[in-house]
């Protein structure tokens, strides 16, 4: 701008005046305190505005209609009307669970609490979630799947623990809870699960980026996909992660399609970056791929490297050479995958 | 963008000149019209600067760690280890318990205050001598249905206590002084301020926010409003409730710990038998030692650090000597 402004003086020929840099200086100030000023106030927000705003000081009721919103099988009724909640109330509901789900892409929750018929002590509690896409009920089952639940042979993302039993169907995850171990309980749940998914036949969805890890040593029920600001590093998003045993423990690989070949290297990159700043020592090794990256970290391994429209590498592996044979592993699978968009 | 031939070095300068005036003025009325104090109740209501102090300095900063699964058991255990329930209640208190129900889920999922810690306190409370003894909480979900599905109501009913269902009569703004968050915030103080003693009884739990939800974490069931808006700085708003609440006593209870899924759960996998109960004087320490229980340490959650810079407690337990005993 000073060569600008230069140049027009030159041009006009008008020499430079002391009062008009100490005019310039004077604004330049002014606006920079105005800036500074806003940035402090913004830093110091009262977040009582946005309660006023909102009203409500203490839970509200639920409506009063009992009608189920899910059909329910037959021994089966509804304890307490039907609740729904959406991306803005979602936290009245499961308070700092919610998180978990708005970052995965959560679009609203219908709940219910249900007993037995004539038994209102043994109750349990649907919770509906719409997720929006099959990926992201997935992304949300899996984040939260317990080691010890049991499959369930109806479905290909369920599972039965001792009082719950947990389902991806297509866009929707469903957590059915009960007050406890009764068998008769259990049994309602699993008849809720199943009328669900009848009720919705075409909502099922392969999770294909499933079929891409190598099988040798692969736990099927520990691939999880995570949606967001993975391995920490915000804006790393959709990341599919699977456990192996090594001889150190275990080490996890991973994999994400992007866009394309041009995003997948410089996420790649992004990650190196993001490690070394966090101390780690990276060099550069020649399998799977030219230019993969090999990072030592606080006593672990990370590989890292692109192939075609995925990212990919092996997360906290005890050994350098574990890693990369891991890794290799996952690369001749990668490279089977169909490569388009 | 090409150089505008026609534009001099004065001409720039007058229009800076203008587009500065023009900001200024925009600031200035903002300035002008900014309410640094923020937006007041309805009600003419001044907003209260804090809390009674429930404290008990004569009783020293204490701390138990009883070991056992069973809470009818350790609990006495405990406050025996602690010179006693006398020292804590003394006849004629009038006790405020806040217990954590906040969710309608049921005590086998350990997402919210065992029922049993419920009636054995309240028990032991009004043997000492309590002129009275109220459970409250505000719960995320519709309060009839945590406190009547969670057991507490129950429990706290057939003990003797009175349950304080919130309601939007008990509900005040306060202002902690030099507060970042709580300014103007609707807190429920009418139960508070009718209380003599303060007992802080919460269960230990995974929280996916904040890393966990103990005895600190457990005062956010006094805040109203859209609290969840706080989830965006949780760390700040539970060292915060820390520093608000000066409790006569806090019980954590890690009998059976929720150490995934939290703060929620709801599969008995997510939990896990800890056979611990902590009662302390010191809420700091209290949460720093429970933190062992899910296998973290307070240098992990970052609000044991912010609570005790301002000067909530101390998160160096050790320091307390904790009289350990088994039941």
């Amino acid at each position: 701008m000073s060569d600008l402004c230069s140049n027009n003086a030159h041009l006009s020929g008008r020499p430079r005046s002391r009062r008009q840099t100490l005019i310039g200086l004077f604004v330049f100030a002014v606006l920079a305190a105005a800036a500074f000023w806003i940035c402090w106030a913004q830093s110091r927000f009262n977040p009582a505005v946005l309660n006023y705003l909102a009203g409500a000081v203490v839970a509200t009721q639920p409506p009063a209609s009992a009608e189920p919103f899910l059909e329910l099988p037959e021994g089966l009724s509804p304890l307490s009307p039907p609740e729904r909640f959406d991306r803005e109330t979602l936290a009245d509901k499961i308070n700092g669970k919610a998180e978990l789900y708005l970052s995965a892409g959560f679009v609203r929750l219908h709940c219910q609490r249900l007993a037995l018929a004539g038994r209102p002590q043994d109750w349990l509690e649907a919770f509906v979630y719409d997720m929006g896409t099959a990926p992201n009920a997935y992304a949300v089952f899996s984040q939260q799947r317990r080691s010890d639940g049991t499959p369930l042979g109806f479905a290909e993302f369920a599972y039965r623990a001792e009082n719950a039993l947990f389902l991806a169907h297509g866009s929707f995850y469903l957590e059915l809870i009960a007050s406890s171990k009764d068998s008769r309980l259990l049994d309602a749940m699993e008849a809720l699960a199943r009328g669900f998914m009848a009720q919705r036949p075409a909502a099922g969805a392969a999770i294909a980026e499933r079929d891409l890890f190598p099988r040798e040593g692969l736990d099927e029920a520990g691939i999880r996909l995570i949606p967001a600001d993975a391995f920490g590093l915000a804006g790393l998003d959709r990341v599919f992660t699977a456990a192996y045993a090594a001889d150190g423990g275990e080490m996890t690989a991973f994999l994400s399609r992007r866009e394309s070949p041009r995003e997948a290297v410089d996420r790649a990159r992004a990650y190196v970056d993001f490690l070394k700043a966090y101390g780690g020592e990276v060099s550069l090794a020649d399998k799977p791929v030219g230019g993969t990256s090999v990072i030592a970290i606080l006593d672990t391994y990370e590989v890292v490297f692109a192939l075609g429209p995925f990212l990919a590498g092996v997360h906290e592996a005890p050994s350098r050479e574990e890693a990369l044979a891991l890794a290799v592993r996952l690369a001749e699978k990668l490279k089977e995958a169909p490569h388009g968009p | 963008m090409a150089p505008d031939p026609l534009l001099n070095r004065r001409e720039f300068m007058g229009r800076a000149a203008r587009a500065g005036a023009a900001l200024l003025a925009a600031g200035g009325i903002a300035f002008l019209t900014h309410d640094p104090s923020g937006p007041q109740p309805a009600s003419e209501e001044l907003a209260a600067s804090g809390l009674p102090d429930f404290s008990l300095p004569e009783a020293g900063r204490k701390m138990c760690i009883a070991r056992g699964a069973d809470r009818l058991r350790t609990l006495p255990l405990a406050l025996q280890a602690l010179g006693g329930i006398e020292t804590f209640i003394r006849k004629g208190d009038r006790v405020l318990i806040k217990v954590n129900a906040a969710f309608a889920s049921p005590p086998l999922l350990s997402a919210t205050t065992h029922p049993e810690l419920v009636s054995e306190l309240t028990r032991l409370c009004l043997k000492a001598g309590a002129a009275a003894v109220h459970v409250a909480d505000n719960p995320i979900n519709d309060p009839a249905s945590c406190f009547a599905l969670t057991g507490i109501g129950q429990a706290a009913r057939s003990a003797g206590a009175e349950v304080v269902l919130p309601e939007e009569r008990f509900f005040h703004p306060l202002t902690l002084p030099d507060a970042h968050l709580i300014k103007n915030w609707p807190v429920l103080l009418d139960p508070l301020v009718r209380a003599t003693k303060l007992i802080g009884l919460a269960p230990l739990k995974d929280h996916h926010r904040s890393g966990a939800s103990m005895v600190m974490k457990n005062w956010y069931g006094l805040l109203g409003g859209r609290r969840n808006i706080f989830h965006q700085d949780i760390q700040t708003i539970i060292a915060e409730l820390a520093r608000m609440v000066k409790p006569t006593l806090v019980v954590l209870d890690g009998t059976t710990t929720m150490v995934s899924n939290g703060p929620t759960g709801g599969s008995l996998a997510d939990l896990k038998d800890t056979r611990t109960l902590i009662l302390g004087t010191d809420q700091v320490a209290v949460d720093a030692y429970g933190a062992t229980l899910l296998g973290k340490t307070a240098a992990d959650l970052p609000f044991i650090a912010k609570a005790e810079a301002l000067g909530a407690g101390s998160a160096d337990y050790r320091a307390l000597s904790p009289i350990e005993v088994s039941a």
